[in-house]
């Protein structure tokens, strides 16, 4: 089933109000729906890569460093489109893609087939490797192995608050890379 | 690395919600525009007659001008650091205080004589306009500049140049205070000259400062 726009947009809203578990299930809802304008994107571009999944999960990264710009009062999907469109010529201008085809028009997309996509790899994975010892260990284990903040702490001696500190800096971080900065 | 698993990361990362642009913004100005008083007080400060200056409509003209042009950029700046904000509409604004400046000297024109315009254009300070407002600027635009670092501009390189109109007019709205050259005709040539030079720094700066 898929969730309509009110409901993204109020899980969404839930989720920046410090709702986990709402936010958790709005990026999930925002990644289907920016695999398919990354698809689309890709189409329209004429761009036969099969790096989609990058592109989502850079997508992914910045919806949740610059969260802070959605305006709440308004619809979640045109800030999700400019910030998707930003990414994805970001992404084919460092593959050296330089064709130009303005895709104002995301408008009429719909959602690329769902899940399947969640479990393909990205590029994340790659830079991970350039994150110090330590935040790598903590990105895996709150990602991957599922861990709290409050666990990872208590496994590497640091207090949960700390472990956020560098698991927020770790991401920024990642961005950063993505970018080539 | 899954997306599932990305995602799981980023939910961790969620409890604390950070500063909205426009508050970000507002907070850096308030930093910045006391800041840059300061500077103007310790080192410059107003002219010593500005008394009298008051009463004189070309005085209060241009500081209105530049006043105006502070306060239409400070939402425009606030619309641009939004990522979904169409760059063209959101910057008409702008236009307020040129079209006002451009009314003034019209109004010049017609009441001095032609034979004093040349002079009334050039003045006798316009190397400290246009070394001064450029300087005065420089915290205000730092404050600016990090704080839109905090947005999502469409436009990095257009948000680096509204954030250097912004800081030009703070700069020189304190500097309007101190300079005696009040024809608008110099405030059109000299002080817009200023700004637009700052305009081309703010949006150099923004093309990589700005990038997210």
């Amino acid at each position: 089933m898929r969730e309509t726009s009110e409901e993204l947009a109020a899980l969404m809203r839930a989720g920046l109000q410090g709702d986990e578990t709402a936010y958790r299930r709005a990026l999930e809802l925002i990644a289907q729906r920016v695999r398919g304008y990354v698809a689309y994107g890709f189409k329209a571009y004429g761009y036969r890569g099969e790096d989609v999944e990058d592109v989502v999960q850079e997508t992914l990264l910045t919806v949740h460093l610059k969260r802070q710009t959605w305006d709440d009062t308004r619809p979640l999907e045109p800030w999700l489109k400019a910030i998707s469109r930003n990414k994805l010529v970001d992404h084919l201008r460092r593959k050296g893609y330089r064709k130009h085809v303005p895709i104002d028009d995301f408008a009429e997309i719909l959602a690329a087939p769902t899940n399947e996509a969640a479990e393909q790899l990205g590029s994340t994975e790659d830079l991970l490797v350039s994150l110090n010892q330590r935040d790598r260990t903590i990105v895996e284990a709150v990602s991957i192995a599922g861990h709290s903040a409050r666990e990872v702490g208590d496994r590497l001696g640091m207090s949960e608050g700390a472990v956020r500190v560098a698991l927020h800096r770790a991401l920024k971080a990642l961005a950063a890379r993505y970018r080539g900065d | 690395m899954r997306t599932d698993d990305l995602i799981k990361a980023l939910a961790a990362d969620g409890a604390t919600r950070p500063t909205a642009p426009e508050r970000a913004l507002a907070l850096a100005l308030l930093a910045g525009v006391p800041l840059a008083g300061i500077l103007f007080a310790l080192f410059l400060g107003p002219r010593a007659d500005i008394a009298t200056a008051i009463a004189t409509w070309r005085f209060d003209f241009k500081l209105m001008v530049t006043t105006l042009l502070l306060f239409s950029a400070i939402p425009v700046l606030m619309r641009l650091a939004r990522p979904e904000t169409s760059p063209r509409t959101a910057l008409l604004p702008l236009a307020i205080a040129p079209a006002l400046l451009a009314g003034g000297v019209v109004i010049e024109l017609i009441t001095t004589p032609a034979p004093t315009w040349t002079a009334h254009t050039i003045g006798h300070n316009w190397r400290a306009c246009l070394t001064i407002i450029p300087l005065l600027a420089l915290t205000p635009l730092a404050a600016v500049m990090i704080a839109l670092r905090n947005g999502a501009p469409a436009s990095p390189t257009l948000s680096g140049a509204v954030a250097g109109i912004l800081a030009g007019a703070i700069s020189a709205t304190y500097y309007a205070t101190l300079c005696t050259d009040d024809s608008p005709l110099f405030v059109a040539t000299w002080y817009t000259i200023a700004i637009l030079g700052l305009a081309v720094v703010g949006a150099i700066a923004g093309r990589t400062v700005l990038k997210w």
